[in-house]
């Protein structure tokens, strides 16, 4: 059983540029209010705590926008080239156990056949090196998803603050790997501490009834907090952008002359022109539809067809949704209309 | 005050032709969101205070197609984008049953930190306008302007160009602004157009700056300068920098009193035989 290690705190910058020589490394970085992970070094703050960035840890296996090929036509004929998703290894320093859980899920629609190699290659070349996390305020319920927000699954080390130093565990061998690369920083073995000794959960509601919600679709199509909800929502797409689980995207084509390229970018369902087919039909016509689909998705199809809810708790959605709509209240709702 | 909006709002909702009823209701936090009343025996959900910042009036082209009368809530300065929403025929008078709801000279409480809202920075209420029912006159209240180094002019223009660029860097594109603008009812924005495509989905600065600046440019002259899209605004950005300039600007040029407050058009809305300019913008 690997025991905690202890780095001091004033090593953090000699840590990051050991980490830097050989990979490319990403952080939570914050600017002012703005919290977001960023490739480092990078103007501004490290934020190491119990803060989620802006934007989800999807975006770096998942990016906002991917060039999938360039295509150029010489003399008549076309010439397609690939674009290489990742050219570097990589890790990720100070990501939450709600973030980290998300990778579960996506695994399971971009790792399933038919693979999505992009994203199996960011997946594969990646190490997360997560932090312990207190919660962070009224929007968490990880916990009621399974997840352990200080010593989360799926990490492959994780860190945890103790007044003066970091306290280092690694989980899996690429964890391993990263804490003997550090050896030169490990001050002493941290003995018998454990961050569940030192730090104690603050905020995490613990009592959402996800498993309650029923797999019938049946039984949730008609409830009335659809109609509730759909006169409430904008239709805007806040949600899903900073949802770390909502992972549907739309692909484009851009050309300038004789050349272009082949890109894919997120999308949202809470979007008219999601289902918009070229005759003009719409399956999912008003918002109604569309605020169903998106909560569906997560607590009713993705448990269906994956065995797992498509959700983790980070509550993202109920801090920036404009007309506070809780994700956390839909599920009480839902499994309400179960019983 | 709340006690005679839930009696108000419980007579009309006893009226057969009402269908609902659109407020505020108080959150376990404290916080305030839009509500929409269907019965009489719910009006004890509703709420006014100095948290009710959404402008439900945004609310009501959703109702369009609907049979009954709609009853709502709303601020002088709300009631403003409800008077241009009446004008441009978006929001049916007759269908819409309102109740005024007057303001302090406290105005609402700023979105983050102390201090009034965005909006409530020289606040002018349409004193002018007809409502069915009021909880008090309303009557402009006493609100401070907006200081000038608020304002993008106060900015150096050798400046400017890199403090915008600097906002709409933060943007995400989730489209939240566009969609709780009362003035965005366009029934197909040109940013959801698929064919033609104006706008790619690529996240540059390009397509931000497009974005952003053609939602401002759109807005001039009908933005009550509520504040709203930058309230909801997850990533920060000072939308209401460009906003403020832009109403002002309006209101300078055109000797506009400021949307809704009268019953004049917005100025890009018409045109005056009288305009000393040449129509093209060239030589004639």
């Amino acid at each position: 059983m690997t025991q905690w290690q202890c780095i001091d705190k004033s090593d953090l910058q000699a840590v990051l540029s050991v980490l830097q020589e050989k990979r490319d490394v990403f952080a939570p970085v914050e600017q002012g209010n703005d919290l977001r992970l960023r490739m480092l070094p990078a103007e501004g703050q490290i934020f190491l705590g119990s803060r989620k960035p802006l934007l989800p840890l999807k975006m770096l296996f998942l990016p906002e926008v991917e060039d999938l090929f360039s295509i150029s036509i010489k003399n008549t004929s076309p010439h397609i080239s690939p674009v290489e998703p990742i050219t570097k290894e990589r890790v990720v320093l100070g990501v939450l156990g709600c973030d980290i859980a998300t990778l579960e899920i996506l695994d399971r629609v971009f790792l399933e056949e038919p693979v999505d190699e992009s994203y199996r290659k960011r997946r594969e070349q990646t190490t997360l090196i997560a932090m312990a996390c207190t919660g962070e305020g009224s929007e968490c319920f990880c916990t009621s998803l399974g997840i352990d927000p200080l010593q989360p699954n799926g990490a492959d080390a994780v860190l945890a603050e103790e007044g003066e130093t970091y306290l280092l565990k690694p989980l899996t061998k690429k964890g391993k790997h990263i804490a003997e690369e550090l050896q030169a920083f490990i001050k002493e073995a941290a003995g018998s501490r454990r961050p569940k000794e030192i730090l104690s959960l603050k905020y995490s509601r613990g009592d959402v009834p996800v498993d309650r919600v029923s797999q019938e679709p049946g039984k949730l199509w008609d409830l009335p907090v659809w109609d509730d909800l759909s006169a409430l929502c904008l239709g805007c797409g806040v949600c899903t952008v900073l949802c770390p689980t909502c992972h549907c995207f739309d692909v484009e084509d851009e050309r300038r002359g004789s050349s272009g390229k082949r890109f894919r970018a997120w999308d949202s369902c809470m979007s008219a022109c999601f289902t918009r087919m070229a005759s003009g039909e719409n399956p999912r016509p008003t918002t109604r539809e569309r605020v169903r689909q998106r909560f569906l998705h997560k607590l009713c199809y993705f448990p269906r067809e994956k065995g797992m809810v498509g959700c983790v708790g980070c509550g993202r959605c109920i801090v920036h949704c404009p007309v506070s709509i809780r994700i956390d209240e839909v599920i009480d709702e839902l499994a309400g209309g179960d019983i | 005050m709340e006690a005679k909006l839930k009696k108000i709002a419980k007579e009309f909702l006893q009226r057969t032709e009402a269908e609902c009823f659109i407020g505020y209701e108080k959150l376990s936090d404290g916080s305030v969101k839009p509500v929409f009343i269907r019965s009489p025996g719910e009006v004890d959900r509703l709420v006014w205070n100095r948290e009710c910042f959404a402008n439900l009036a945004a609310y009501l082209p959703n109702f369009r197609e609907k049979e009954g009368i709609i009853g709502i809530a709303v601020k002088g300065c709300d009631a403003r984008s409800l008077r241009e929403l009446i004008r441009t025929r978006q929001v049916d008078r007759s269908k819409i049953y309102i109740i005024g709801l007057p303001c302090t000279n406290n105005g609402l409480k700023a979105h983050e930190g102390d201090g009034i809202a965005e909006r409530c920075f020289g606040c002018r209420f349409p004193e002018d306008f007809h409502y069915d029912a009021v909880l008090g006159p309303m009557k402009t209240p006493d609100l401070p302007a907006r200081a000038e180094s608020d304002t993008f002019a106060s900015i150096l223009p050798e400046n400017r160009y890199a403090f915008w660029e600097n906002e709409i860097e933060k943007c995400i594109r989730c489209d939240a602004c566009r969609k709780i603008c009362y003035a965005c009812f366009c029934p197909e924005c040109i940013f959801e157009s698929q064919q033609p495509r104006w706008l790619s989905r690529r996240q540059g600065q390009s397509e931000k700056f497009f974005f952003h600046s053609v939602r401002a440019l759109h807005l001039v002259g009908r933005c009550i300068g509520c504040g709203e899209c930058e309230r909801a605004c997850p990533a920060g950005v000072r939308l209401m920098f460009l906003n403020r300039q832009l109403q002002k600007d309006i209101e300078l040029l055109f000797g506009y009193k400021g949307v809704g407050v009268s019953e004049e058009v917005p100025p890009l809305l018409t045109f005056s035989k009288d305009d000393p300019d040449a129509f093209s913008g060239g030589s004639e």
